[in-house]
């Protein structure tokens, strides 16, 4: 089942700014996301003042199917959460999700803002899809260590006859049933294969006008470099605590794109390219080089003017920007942002100055009030080598 | 091209661990009289054992000292006056979420420590670390004297905390009986300049020279006119009117670990089922490594004399089936074996190293009395705390899903709670050896910086008085002093 991104941002009641990072945590606690058989990872995040724009909620969820049945089941299980937020938004239904069901769908639907580009790790796996492949790992471990608890000589055995044994297992009725999955990781490499060949063939007049590009960008980097970019909010004074909440963590940031057509230009060409790369090549549960990352969106917001960058992640920031560090495509997003390190040639340098990148982006980064996480600790690495087991187990049973 | 490598400014603690002095000293310092401390600087600061001959030439004591955030400016240096200190070091490893990073929870929260939490550092902060080094008990107490640290209140210090360490002479082992210190890295015009095989850049452990991904860390820096003597360097990568506070220093690390040495090894018994020599495989298994220090990637079946370093994993055991991919020296540097290229692996293994110069510990120091607590004085050198220490801790040693394991850490220094495993690759399948507690609980420490030694001089000969009278004036160029190092 395909997987999308809704992204709500709505403008908060300036008298309620205070009151609402403290609703958003005492929200988390209940997590009504938990119920909602179609979404992933699920955050709130508040975006500063900028630009004279004022203070804004942004909902951020990851559903399997159709934008309507996710905005159904959000309101089916989670009207009261809805309510208690959004309550401190403008021009929120005053009658609430309950009763004016249509009226609220009509709201998110009216505050959507499309994701530029959207990066899923595990692209075809709907949420039962993912539970299901960690229930059947843990059994299988379960089972395992039965055995060779009980008896010794278990672990004398080939490694078909385990096989065999782990089979019969999932073959009684009190083991949990490996469903079959409508996506297999074989076939998505074949198709990410695929899609990178044609990709190639087609971007070929793309890229003879490339060095054209970069050479432009580098007179606008030479440029830049003699003007001091302000910085457009203060930094969070808990920035540091918002980082780290755990084995899995969100990151918002809110950057400014630099002021001339060339870079508004070129960071819609550069998100155009990493969408289609998302969506056909990165299809393995890896973005380029890195493997933490469970979904990741950019929009353009605020007429092109800021780009909103949204991700949940493995580890702590610091390991997920070294991971970032690397591809030196990603500097060609970033460096059509302002107060980003200095690149060359839009791809290099950048990123790779990693002291001044973690400052960048501590200065860019909005804290996370509310993460529903899923999959609990279960890294991106983990789900793969579950997905697997499970769908060769399906196949054999 | 690489820099040369100051090694008389370098603290002599970043080249060697002193490892012909069997006697070790810490203690910890609170500034009490700015103008006295400053004086007892200068008396001590040429006496600092630099990095020149630091452990080759047999000497009989060695002397370095490390400062916190707050005791550069206890000295009386304003903590806006030097900028790019990293956040860790500022805020210290008492700061509210480093207790997540580091695993200090449960009984190693700081309400348990003896020195360094947060709710002591009003009464009581730590602003000086001083580390001694001698052979014996009696030229430790003779070189305290010379040092002028007996009565530290007479030169406006006060005596926080004191750590003493001893060991027979030729003893390496760590309290658990396994051989310690093997694995350091090899640093290019610093550590193992006969080591064969890479080196690793000196700016991975020192401010100020290229590090592995050929940059230069940003090296904490502050207005030349507070440094009208000149003690402290320019730079070409930094502005003309700042000099670099930082240069030749390093962050250094100070944790008080104690081991549970009954517990550890009453667990390995249980799990063994009472078998002697289960019991030391499965010992050397949680470690990587028997008690000599011989490798189980080398010797994978019975225990290796020979204390090896220089191994790779994936040649030989790319599975973990001689050493388990979750066992202590796979995780603390897993060289070639995550699961990527074996040339980035160790590239990346290497952007994540430290120098550790611990000392083990026993109280009370006396071994003809019954041992109420022993572990380790963990100290670790890095150039950036956050990417190379926290790094380790959190998502190598704590990290359950390190390298594909679902629910293990750490088996000999992880923060587990009982409801963790130990997993032990093997055909057909793993075994998974349950319900690991914890045997090693964090006592106190914190984040210290490593200055050079010009930086010390340039600490003892600081004139507040003179620096508030100049910042009084307008900055000549403002805007120079705001954008931090030239790049």
């Amino acid at each position: 089942m395909r997987q999308s991104g809704l992204t709500v941002i709505t403008e908060i009641e300036p008298a309620r700014a205070d009151a609402l990072p403290g609703v958003l945590r005492a929200a988390e606690k209940m997590d009504p996301f938990g119920s909602m058989k179609g979404v992933h990872h699920a955050a709130f995040v508040i975006l500063p003042e900028i630009d004279k724009i004022p203070a804004r909620l942004v909902m951020e969820t990851n559903f399997d199917g159709q934008l309507g049945d996710h905005l159904d089941e959000l309101i089916r299980h989670g009207a009261n959460l809805l309510d208690n937020i959004y309550a401190n938004c403008k021009d929120y239904p005053a009658a609430g999700a309950r009763n004016q069901p249509q009226r609220v769908t009509d709201y998110f639907i009216k505050h959507r803002v499309p994701s530029t580009a959207y990066y899923v790790a595990l692209p075809g796996r709907a949420r039962d899809d993912i539970c299901n492949a960690i229930e059947v790992y843990q059994a299988a471990r379960e089972y395992l260590d039965q055995c060779l608890a009980q008896d010794p000589a278990f672990c004398k055995l080939d490694q078909d006859q385990v096989w065999c044994k782990l089979v019969e297992h999932f073959r009684t009725a009190g083991a949990p049933k490996p469903i079959r999955s409508p996506v297999s990781q074989r076939g998505l490499g074949w198709r990410a294969r695929l899609n990178a060949l044609m990709l190639l063939v087609l971007s070929v007049p793309g890229l003879l006008v490339s060095p054209i590009l970069l050479l432009i960008a580098r007179v606008y980097e030479c440029r830049e470099a003699r003007t001091c970019m302000k910085r457009r909010f203060p930094i969070h004074p808990k920035v540091y605590k918002y980082l780290n909440l755990g084995r899995q963590n969100h990151m918002c940031t809110l950057a400014t794109v630099k002021l001339s057509r060339f870079r508004a230009l070129m960071i819609r060409l550069v998100l155009f390219i990493t969408k289609v790369l998302a969506g056909k090549v990165f299809i393995l549960g890896k973005l380029d080089t890195i493997t933490t990352i469970h979904f990741a969106r950019w929009s353009l917001i605020d007429g092109n003017r800021h780009v909103l960058f949204l991700s949940n992640f493995d580890g702590t920031w610091s390991n997920y920007l070294d991971d970032f560090s690397d591809p030196p495509h990603l500097n060609a997003v970033w460096s059509n942002t302002e107060r980003f390190p200095p690149t060359r040639f839009m791809l290099w340098e950048g990123a790779r100055h990693i002291e001044q990148f973690q400052a960048h982006v501590v200065e860019e980064f909005q804290p996370t009030f509310f993460f529903h996480r899923p999959y609990g600790d279960h890294s991106v690495e983990n789900l793969l080598r579950y997905l697997q087991l499970r769908d060769e187990l399906a196949r054999a049973i | 091209m690489s820099d040369k490598v100051d090694r008389e400014d370098i603290q002599g603690l970043l080249a060697s661990g002193y490892d012909h002095l069997d006697y070790a000293s810490f203690i910890f310092l609170q500034v009490t009289n700015c103008a006295k401390a400053r004086c007892w600087l200068a008396s001590v600061a040429d006496k600092v054992t630099n990095a020149e001959h630091p452990g080759n030439n047999r000497s009989k004591n060695s002397f370095n000292l490390a400062l916190t955030f707050k005791g550069i400016e206890a000295l009386g240096v304003a903590s806006d006056s030097i900028k790019g200190f990293s956040h860790e070091f500022i805020a210290g490893m008492n700061r509210p979420e480093a207790a997540t990073i580091l695993g200090d929870n449960g009984p190693s929260e700081q309400g348990n420590w003896e020195f360094g939490a947060r709710e002591t550092e009003r009464d009581k902060p730590i602003h000086i670390l001083v580390l001694l080094y001698a052979e014996c008990e009696k030229s430790m107490h003779d070189f305290v004297l010379d040092l002028d640290l007996v009565a530290p209140e007479l030169i406006g210090l006060q005596q926080i905390y004191r750590q003493e360490a001893t060991r027979k002479p030729g003893d390496r082992t760590e309290p658990f009986g396994f051989r310690d210190g093997i694995s350091q890295p090899s640093v290019i015009g610093l550590i193992g300049r006969r080591a064969r095989g890479d080196l690793i850049k000196t700016g991975e452990f020192v401010l100020g020279y290229e590090d592995g991904k050929r940059l230069k860390s940003r090296i904490p820096a502050i207005d030349a006119w507070h440094d009208p003597a000149g003690y402290l360097a320019d730079h070409p990568d930094y502005p003309n009117d700042q000099r670099v506070f930082g240069l030749n220093g390093t962050y250094l690390v100070f944790r008080k670990l104690s081991q549970d040495v009954t517990r550890f090894w009453d667990y390995v018994d249980s799990q063994a089922g009472g078998d002697p020599q289960r019991r030391e495989l499965l010992a050397a298994r949680m470690v990587g490594r028997w008690r000599s220090g011989a490798p189980l990637v080398l010797a994978p079946k019975k225990p290796g004399a020979e204390p090896l370093n220089e191994f790779l994993y994936t040649p030989t055991d790319p599975d973990g089936l001689a050493c388990p991919i979750g066992s202590h020296i796979r995780r603390i540097n897993p060289r070639d074996s995550l699961p990527t290229s074996t040339s980035r692996s160790l590239e990346i293994s290497n952007r994540h190293r430290i120098i550790r110069r611990g000392r083990k510990y026993r109280i009370p120091i006396d071994c003809e009395q019954e041992c109420r607590d022993q572990g380790i004085y963990f100290i670790a050198l890095n150039a950036d705390l956050l990417r190379q220490f926290e790094f380790i801790q959190y998502s190598w040693l704590n990290n359950p899903q390190f390298n594909g394991l679902d629910n293990d850490k750490d088996p000999i220094v992880g923060d587990s709670d009982g409801h963790t495993q130990f997993t032990i690759q093997a055909t057909p399948i793993n075994c998974h050896v349950k319900g690991v507690p914890r045997f090693v609980t964090m006592k106190g420490g914190g984040y210290f910086f490593l200055p050079g030694i010009r930086t010390l001089r340039f600490l003892a000969h600081y004139e507040p008085a003179r620096a508030r009278s100049q910042s009084a004036q307008p900055s000549s160029s403002p805007a120079d002093a705001a954008s931090g190092p030239r790049r």
